[in-house]
């Protein structure tokens, strides 16, 4: 009888402790308020900028290096960029450093003035202010997703595939620039149309085009602008799937007893390719199997999962899909993933993909033994180039963690804790669910950092209550066997 | 198409109804006198025949193609022609003067000439003449009539009916007889039986209860159905086929099916297994003389590993993948 | 101590009953472990066709609460009549697994209802191999009773229908069937309320698990009519009886989809009868005890006869007049054999319904088979009550296995029971370790010649149990039975994991260098449907598909293995049947997006739909004797042929077209083969013009159809695919020629 005491006190104290630890965190600090009416102070001048645009991957990759100066008096430590209001939903990610010197990265803010304000911004705070009259090197890297569409939007199945990029011909800046020019570059040389603007004050064509690049500009003293001049398309082949994952959710769950890390992904699939004219053709789609050619269709997969990833499984809503290989050994987990069928543009795909890892590799303990540090990558996603819409990451530590402290790589949007009861768990285990949207392939294999406090009795308690839970059970059963069912004798 | 074709050939047709119209009618009267006077079924002769197919027509005319004679072995003319004078007889009985609808049969004897005119080698045949004149005129089948398909419907006049139902306005019923020596014959074999039972009841009482003689029935009734004598029943399986090569086969091919003769050896050899057992079980233990059971016990175990491994041996040739054997039959 | 001692001995008993135990568990785990080869060797995942509905049901009901299930309409089925599932089903088996289900979940375990689905069936294998040795316990001995719980958990009649995955009202039928008998035995045996009680909620259980129910409807009421007719009726059997069926039947009826059948119809007029009769019985057997005198007693003799005539009597003339539904079509197809071909097609195609020819038993049985008369035999000797149960049940269970595979089931219990009381008996008499006293034997001898005895037929069991002299016999007897033993474990291995243990849904196949290759096209397809079509889009394919499509698709369907709308059915078979310009306004009045056919010519995989097309033409003969014609399918020489000499009617027919539209391009001109039909191709292709090829499954196995929206200018299908490929000029002409059957929607 007094085990059920203890067992009642002891989750009770449990309860009261995860409550604590399950306390709401405030929000990520990525985001700087300002009035509606803001405008930048005209304070820098960029002398030199160039802007370079990837299109290699079915997103754009910016990096534009800018040479800023001081022209005001004093001291000057933020530099704004500004973004039309639907520019700025397509921004994945945007970091900015000292390219020559030594600063190195820069924080990054996005500045909210509210909804419907049409010019948005973003700000670089530099790590130490800028003299009056000095120049600074930055290195702004922005990746956009949503700027390109297949033209035509159907086509065969065996029929190239072509994108069409839209941007704007200059830099959004928020303050004068006296040189500046774009370079476009492109998978290939295949560009059937681009938009030709007036030829340059020197006579030569406007862009000038060298191998799979083009060259806007340099365009001479311009005016602070947002819009960004003229708006400039290049329509280019590009004949691979547009990979879009609609939602990923990725549950990290560790367990002290098993000494296992159990990673589970789901992933809402869609390709965003150009969709068939006709309907699909097996026949066809045969054919090209001898010979691969390049296609629109998502024909596998390839993860590369850290170094000693064991017993991996692929399945959807109907059970295993038996179309999937795995290599791993000393120096590589390499999986390899084929989808039920080819997924050609429209088509979609809903699949689950786990495994397991060896818990030491990822988990450092604190001297006290009860502190804890785990250490995994924030996103594992396929080789293939990728854009993720929305992103969720669930981190599941031990029953009875508690004051849960993280660093993610990248900006979170959300945070929310809870309690996830599994396995004949009494109070549940802590949990941390971080959500972000709008990601790319660029931020696979970062590190997040989890660090927690577990105390030692906590992981005592699961046997504990199995023990009292069969003992009640047989008590029960015995009196219950001592019964006497018969009416008389 | 259809509609204009009929159109045309109306009008083709008016003159010669014109003028065919009272030969029509005198024929239909000397058919339902010969109908008549044969209780239903017309007999033709090759001469009746082309008269009675012969346009133009306004009546209806169901001919019965058959032969009846043992010596051309036709089973089916013979289990189809009592249903086809049923269905003639209660459809004279149902319309005094057949009202247009007549039932005649040409047995092949009779009209061997008609059979070779219309290169028929099957029997039997039953083919429908519509009228080729009147209301319900079918132009289609002025000259190639419509067949009834022994091969899709069953046989009972019943079908016939509805088939002539299908295709024309008649409607045909079927009034079979009831048959009174069934009835009699039934309650009489009943009364004699009761009778019988009180009469001996005393003698047969021991065997009624005697555990022996149910014992035995039940084991026999287990080891038929075991054996896959239902089987036998419902698909009528060969007692025994005769293999390609002039020789007898008792074991059918095949996990799916089986012979007569072959369900019988199966059943036989379960009985030897299983009194095997009981003996073994039973009997030794009750034997007083050492020496004595110990002969019986090898002798019995003998036999069952025989049979077992014979019954091993048979599943073989039935199931060609089975592994497992005993010796001594390989 | 020597054995017998030691089994004998009181102060062994905990010992024995903790060996018993452990045995028991052991078997249990050997019938578990011999149903998971298809989970091994695949993965876990629900069989064939009709445990896909019940998974599906299962899901709806963990999903929703019990009572939303209660009254499920289902409205993706059966389009555009829907289906009332909730009242058309044996809830049994979902709500089983929905209470595991949700007792896991109380002890916060993730599993998955489909885990729980797939292993349902070997975990209630276990149980039953412990229902059989209660029954068997109650006829013979703790010994007999472990034989036949051994010879039942491993028994391929048994698995065949419980291997992990066949997720189907059988899996836990079984065990509901054997336990009821044992509580029923176990309440004749103590004439017991209680116990009779007990029955009665088991066989609740049963009737809301399995239609086969209605075999324990008739077997206990055989029983007792049989006991009393041999006069052995009495107060146990009365009380036994009496409280199972009126606590029984009431429970029964509380079922929706049983309702009043239990005193409506034939199937259940046994049991009521035999109320009646034991009600009359016991009144004149309590009359007769009270009153001595001698004709008094004849008069109550002829009092039952006559009350027995008259209730007979009124029951024939009630079903006569329709007051009592008659037999069911399946039911009566069991005795009148003939029955199902003639008038019921659907009954008659399906293969679990033909009869058994003999191999099947062996196969399912071995060494059991004919163990099992013996055992029958044994039982006639110490003729208890119970022993008649039995050898009635043997015999109507050998008879019903005879005339359908799928009884096999009800028959390997009784089998396992009969073969275990045999093989114990003889091991009894050969494991008795003690030699016989010559001279009490010749004592025991000379006192059986004072007795005179008469030789029987059967007599083997006349005169005193001596026991066995020689060693060396008791070692031959007990061995051989061990090797033949060892034979049976072997065979049943063999048998599962060669016969019973394929999904249906997956097929393994081998590749060259021996591998296994597992060809998956079932799903590919379906999950294709599920992710790429509209969640309310309607599929029309064959029945036999309905259900998978429901589950793995999640799509509406027109027809589905429940097969209770033969119209509909013969529709869908009319609508394959028929040539395009007739389909297609079927089609468009059923609003069927998509058309899904079955076709294994690429692969060799017999059962497709090709072969299955003349059950489709039948059933639609069957409703329209003359739109399709089963003749017009089959050449001159009545052949059924899809090369070159395949008959128009088959060439033009939708099915035709649709398993071999586009399939000669994948060969070489004129080289198109069909690996099922082992035939050559007619050289140019089947056209479709009222359909375009959607989904071809990577080995062709299941190709799905989209059904074309009508033509923009009202032109028919066929005219519009002319003028688009360019036949300008012919088109006017094939207008006019096709006007005739311009296709109408009405």
């Amino acid at each position: 009888m007094r085990s059920f005491i203890a067992s009642g006190a002891l989750l009770l104290t449990s309860l009261l402790t995860v409550v604590s630890a399950a306390a709401p965190s405030s929000e990520p600090t990525t985001k700087r308020f300002l009035p509606r009416d803001f405008t930048p102070p005209n304070v820098f001048k960029n002398t030199n900028l160039l802007r370079s645009i990837d299109l290699t991957k079915p997103y754009s990759r910016e990096t534009v290096a800018v040479i800023v100066e001081n022209i005001s008096e004093e001291k000057q430590d933020e530099y704004f960029v500004p973004f039309q209001a639907d520019e700025f939903g397509k921004v994945s990610y945007f970091d900015a450093r000292d390219k020559k010197g030594p600063l190195g990265e820069f924080e990054v803010n996005e500045v909210v003035l509210g909804e419907d304000v049409p010019t948005q911004y973003y700000s670089v705070r530099f790590s130490e202010p800028l003299e009056p009259g000095k120049q600074i090197t930055l290195q702004l890297s922005i990746a956009k997703t949503n700027v390109v569409r297949p033209v035509p939007a159907e086509i065969e199945q065996t029929d190239k595939q072509f994108l069409q990029w839209t941007g704007s011909q200059y830099f959004p800046s928020a303050y004068t620039t006296e040189k500046q020019k774009t370079k476009l570059k492109l998978p290939n040389n295949d560009t059937p149309e681009f938009t030709k603007l007036e030829p340059k004050s020197d006579g030569t064509s406007d862009p000038t085009k060298v191998g799979s690049t083009f060259t806007y500009g340099p365009y001479e003293a311009m005016e602070p602008t947002v819009g960004g001049g003229e708006t400039v398309s290049i329509r280019y082949e590009y004949t691979h799937p547009l990979v879009h994952v609609d939602k990923l959710t990725r549950d990290v769950e560790v367990s002290h007893w098993g000494g296992n890390l159990a990673i589970e992904e789901k992933y809402w699939m869609t390709n965003h390719a150009a969709k068939l004219k006709n309907q699909f053709s097996r026949v066809k789609w045969a054919a090209t199997a001898y010979y691969n050619p390049p296609t629109t269709a998502i024909k596998t997969l390839t993860y590369d999962l850290k170094v000693g990833a064991m017993d991996p499984y692929f399945t959807d809503e109907i059970g295993n899909i038996s179309t999937s290989r795995f290599r791993s050994n000393t120096r590589e987990a390499h999986l390899e993933l084929k989808p039920r069928y080819p997924l050609f543009g429209g088509w979609n795909h809903f699949y689950t993909i786990g495994w397991n890892h060896d818990l030491h590799e990822f988990l450092r303990v604190k001297p006290s033994g009860e502190d804890f540090v785990l250490k995994v990558p924030f996103l594992e996603g396929p080789k293939e180039p990728v854009v993720y819409e929305q992103v969720e990451v669930r981190v599941i530590l031990p029953e009875g963690a508690t004051d849960v402290k993280y660093s993610a790589p990248v900006p979170i949007e959300k945070e929310e804790r809870f309690l996830h009861k599994t396995f004949m768990d009494t109070v549940g285990r802590t949990a941390v669910k971080l959500t972000l949207s709008n990601v790319v392939d660029e931020q696979h294999h970062k590190e997040l950092i989890v660090s927690y406090h577990m105390p030692k009795t906590a992981i005592l308690r699961k046997p504990f209550v199995i023990f009292t839970a069969l003992s009640t059970l047989f008590v029960i059963s015995w009196i219950v066997s001592k019964i006497d069912t018969r009416i008389g004798k | 198409m259809r509609l204009i074709g009929s159109v045309l050939s109306l009008l083709a047709l008016t003159p010669i109804v014109s003028a065919a119209a009272s030969a029509a009618v005198d024929k239909i009267e000397k058919f339902s006198n010969i109908a008549k006077s044969k209780s239903g079924v017309i007999p033709l002769t090759n001469s009746l025949y082309s008269e009675i197919v012969g346009s133009p027509r306004n009546y209806t005319a169901a001919v019965l193609l058959t032969a009846l004679d043992t010596k051309f072995g036709c089973h089916l003319c013979r289990e189809f022609h009592p249903e086809y004078e049923l269905l003639a007889k209660s459809w004279q009985a149902q319309h005094k003067n057949n009202d247009g609808l007549f039932f005649a049969m040409l047995d092949f004897a009779k009209g061997r000439d008609t059979f070779v005119k219309l290169g028929l080698n099957t029997a039997p045949i039953l083919m429908l003449f519509p009228p080729t004149v009147g209301e319900n005129a079918d132009p289609l089948h002025i000259t190639d009539p419509l067949k009834f398909d022994f091969s899709q419907h069953q046989i009972p006049a019943e079908s016939i009916a509805r088939w002539i139902s299908q295709h024309t306005p008649y409607e045909p019923k079927v009034v079979r007889p009831f048959d009174y020596t069934n009835l009699v014959i039934g309650i009489s074999a009943a009364a004699a039986a009761l009778t019988i039972l009180k009469l001996s009841f005393n003698t047969l009482k021991p065997a009624l209860y005697s555990r022996n003689l149910w014992s035995a029935v039940s084991l026999i009734l287990i080891l038929l159905f075991t054996s896959g004598h239902m089987y036998n029943h419902i698909r009528r399986v060969p007692y025994v086929a005769n293999n390609g090569k002039g020789g007898i086969a008792y074991i059918a091919g095949g996990f799916q099916n089986q012979f007569g003769l072959e369900t019988q050896i199966v059943a036989v050899v379960y009985a030897i297994l299983a009194f095997c057992a009981i003996s073994l079980a039973m009997k030794v233990p009750r034997i007083a003389d050492p020496t004595k059971q110990k002969v019986t016990v090898i002798v019995w175990n003998a036999v069952l590993l025989c049979c077992f491994s014979f019954l091993l041996s048979l599943f073989r040739q039935k199931n060609g993948g089975y592994p497992f054997f005993l010796p001594p039959f390989w | 101590m020597s054995l017998d001692a030691f089994l004998k001995d009181e102060s062994t008993r905990n010992l024995r009953s903790l060996l018993k135990a452990v045995i028991l568990i052991t078997i249990a785990g050997a019938a578990v472990s011999s149903r998971l080869f298809s989970v091994i060797r695949f993965e876990s995942i629900i069989h064939e066709f009709d445990p896909w509905f019940n998974f599906r049901a299962s899901k709806y009901l963990v999903q929703n609460d019990f009572y939303s299930f209660w009254d499920w309409f289902d409205d993706r089925t059966w389009y555009p009549l829907g289906r009332v599932t909730g009242g058309t089903l044996y809830p049994g088996l979902m709500v089983t697994s929905g209470i595991i289900y949700h007792i896991l979940r109380f002890l916060t375990f993730p599993v998955d209802i489909r885990n729980i689905c797939v292993m349902l069936a070997p975990a209630f294998s276990g149980l039953t191999a412990l229902a059989t040795y209660l029954f068997t316990k109650e006829m013979k001995d703790d010994a007999a009773g472990l034989l036949a719980a051994a010879f039942i958990g491993i028994a391929p009649g048994y698995i065949s229908r419980s291997v992990a995955g066949s997720y189907d009202n059988e899996a836990i039928a079984i065990f509901l069937l054997m336990f009821t008998f044992y509580l029923w035995i176990k309440a004749l045996k103590l004439g017991s309320a209680f116990w009779g009680a007990l029955c009665a909620l088991f066989y609740f259980y049963m009737v809301a698990a399995w239609g086969g129910y209605v075999f324990i409807t008739n077997m206990i009421p055989l029983h007792a009519f049989v006991l009393v007719l041999m006069g052995r009726f009495s107060a146990r059997l009365y009380v036994a009886y009496c409280s199972w069926y009126a606590l029984g039947t009431l429970a029964s009826m509380q079922i929706p989809f049983v309702g009043f059948l239990p005193i409506r119809s034939s199937e259940h007029m046994a049991a009521l009868g035999v109320f009646g009769l034991l009600q009359i019985v016991a009144f004149v057997d309590y009359v007769r005890s009270q009153v001595p005198s001698k004709q008094f007693q004849s008069l109550l003799r002829s009092f039952i006869v006559v009350a027995f005539i008259l209730s007979s009597a009124a029951l024939v003339l009630l079903t006569v007049s329709g007051t009592i539904a008659p037999w069911s079509g399946r039911f009566y197809s069991l005795w009148d054999t003939g029955y199902a071909k003639i008038h019921i097609p659907i009954i008659a195609s399906v293969s679990e319904h033909q009869p058994t020819a003999w191999p099947a038993f062996f196969f399912d049985l071995e060494m059991l088979i004919w163990l099992f008369p013996a055992g029958v035999y044994m039982c006639f000797r110490t003729l208890a009550d119970e022993h008649v149960f039995v050898i009635i049940y043997g015999i109507m269970a050998s008879y019903f296995a005879g005339v359908m595979v799928r009884l096999m089931l009800t028959l390997t219990p009784v089998v396992c029971v009969a073969a275990a009381i045999a093989l114990s008996n003889i091991l009894d008499v050969y494991t008795n370790l003690e030699k016989p006293d010559p001279a009490v034997v010749a004592a025991a001898k000379a006192a059986e010649e004072k007795e005179e005895k008469k030789s029987g037929l059967l007599n083997a069991a006349r005169g005193t149990v001596v026991g066995i002299y020689a060693t060396g016999s008791k070692l031959t007897v007990v061995g051989a039975f061990t090797f033949y033993l060892f034979l049976f474990v072997l065979h049943c291995t063999w048998v599962t994991s060669n016969a019973y243990s394929s999904p249906s849904v997956v097929l393994a196949s081998r590749l060259p260098d021996g591998s296994q290759h597992i060809i998956d096209d079932y799903r590919e397809a379906y999950y294709w449907l599920r992710k790429n079509t509209p969640y309310d889009a309607k599929i029309m394919s064959w029945w036999d598909y309905g259900y998978q499509i429901g589950g793995m698709a999640d799509r509406t369907t027109l027809v589905d293995n429940n097969t209770w709308n033969n119209t509909h059915i013969a529709t869908v078979g009319k609508a394959m049947a028929s040539r395009e310009e007739v389909s297609y306004p079927i089609l468009r009045k059923h609003d069927v997006d998509y058309v899904l056919v079955i076709f294994g010519g690429l692969l060799g995989y017999s059962g497709d739909d090709i072969n299955k097309f003349l059950w489709m033409i039948r059933i639609a003969e069957g409703v329209w004797p003359d739109e399709v014609k089963e003749r017009e399918f089959f050449t001159s020489r009545g052949e059924y042929r899809v090369d070159d000499g395949a008959t128009e009617t088959m060439k033009n027919s939708l099915m035709y077209k649709m398993s071999y539209y586009n399939y000669n391009t994948l060969f070489p001109a004129g080289q198109a083969q069909d690996r099922v039909r082992g035939v050559k191709l007619p050289a140019v292709g089947p056209t479709l013009n009222t359909l375009e090829e959607a989904f071809t499954s990577e080995n062709w196995i299941v190709r799905i159809y989209k059904v074309k929206d009508l033509d923009n200018l009202g032109r028919d299908h066929a005219s519009a695919a002319a003028f688009e490929s360019g036949k300008k000029k012919r088109k006017s002409k094939a207008g006019k020629a096709k006007g005739a059957r311009k296709l109408r929607i009405v």
